[in-house]
């Protein structure tokens, strides 16, 4: 079902030319939700009419393109708004095969610059030999630096809490 | 006064002789014989007497012999039992000196294990401990500059790490 979907997704999104851009608001709107756990509790919650639920949505993503917004609205009244994390890692997928390139997150504790999401696609696409697309990620518990994760395909740490980490285990052996 | 009458004198030795010589033919033999029966059953009562002696002192001898084979016997079995009983014993304290032994090795064993876990996790909790206080100081005093400073190492970092 969802790659039937994925598959019109795809088509529909590349006559519009917004297949890149629905990827990434689909990847943020999943990561929007699993980081508001209120947000996805009342859209988990069937006492919440749907209405209610797209009204609420369509409030947080204002800039949103206008097929993620009608996706994610059908998914909402078709009670299925938990499948939201499956379609868009199917969609991903679907989309890194189809445009013959990797797709990837960077998880930055500090929004990084576009200068700087661009140094590391164009270090990654260098080193793996294949067109690497990434999406820019926050996430503050990483304290500082960077973690790349390539979509089914390696986690590169290189954050300051991964370093705390290395740092921890060091004195734990050497105490 | 006192007279001698030769007759008299003549028929009491006749009717004595005649005494004598039926007592002789009549009552004599019968005495002897008995006599000689009374011998014969004392001869052999005496025999039959030594006879049960000697079957008695055999007997003793023979009594005598099982009794001291019997005490022999007797002594070896308590002597085999004092051994067996003192090899029994040692066996014990042996093998209870090897428990203990056991149960000495494995509670200094126990000992030093949890020595060396309460120690790991000590070092761990003052590893986790300086972890989060640093993790509280760099959340704290991180600027902009400074993670811009650490995305560009990040970078670099990249650049080698493949």
């Amino acid at each position: 079902m969802i790659d039937f979907d994925c598959e019109m997704l795809y088509s529909l999104t590349e006559r519009e030319n917004l297949t890149l851009k629905v990827e990434s608001e689909l990847f943020a709107l999943y990561n929007f939700i699993k980081e508001n756990f209120e947000l996805k509790v009342t859209l988990d919650d069937p006492k919440f009419s749907a209405e209610f639920k797209i009204g609420l949505l369509n409030q947080l993503l204002p800039d949103y393109s206008e097929i993620t917004r009608s996706l994610a609205n059908q998914l909402i009244e078709s009670g299925k708004a938990s499948q939201l994390y499956k379609l868009s890692h199917a969609f991903s997928l679907l989309v890194a095969q189809k445009k013959q390139c990797l797709l990837g997150e960077m998880v930055c504790a500090h929004p990084a610059t576009a200068a700087q999401l661009q140094a590391a696609e164009t270090i990654l696409t260098k080193k793996l030999g294949k067109k690497v697309r990434l999406k820019i990620r926050l996430d503050p518990d990483i304290l500082g630096g960077l973690v790349i994760k390539i979509l089914q395909g390696n986690i590169i740490d290189l954050s300051l809490a991964n370093k705390l980490v290395q740092l921890r285990d060091q004195i734990s052996a050497a105490v | 006064m006192f007279e001698i009458e030769t007759s008299l004198i003549f028929w009491s030795a006749i009717s004595f002789a005649i005494l004598l010589l039926l007592l002789n033919k009549f009552l004599l033999p019968p005495l002897l014989l008995m006599m000689e029966e009374r011998k014969n059953r004392i001869q052999k009562d005496l025999q039959d007497a030594a006879q049960a002696k000697n079957q008695a002192a055999e007997k003793l001898s023979a009594s005598r012999q099982k009794l001291a084979e019997a005490n022999a016997r007797a002594e070896k079995i308590v002597a085999e039992s004092t051994t067996a009983a003192e090899q029994q014993k040692e066996q014990i304290i042996g093998k209870a000196e090897s428990n203990a032994q056991k149960i000495i090795l494995q509670s200094q064993a126990k000992i030093e294990n949890d020595v060396q876990k309460a120690k790991l996790a000590l070092q761990m909790d003052l590893a986790q401990l300086v972890s989060d206080a640093s993790r509280k100081v760099i959340k704290k005093t991180l600027t902009d500059t400074d993670h811009a400073k650490l995305i560009a190492e990040s970078l670099a970092e990249l650049e080698h790490h493949l």
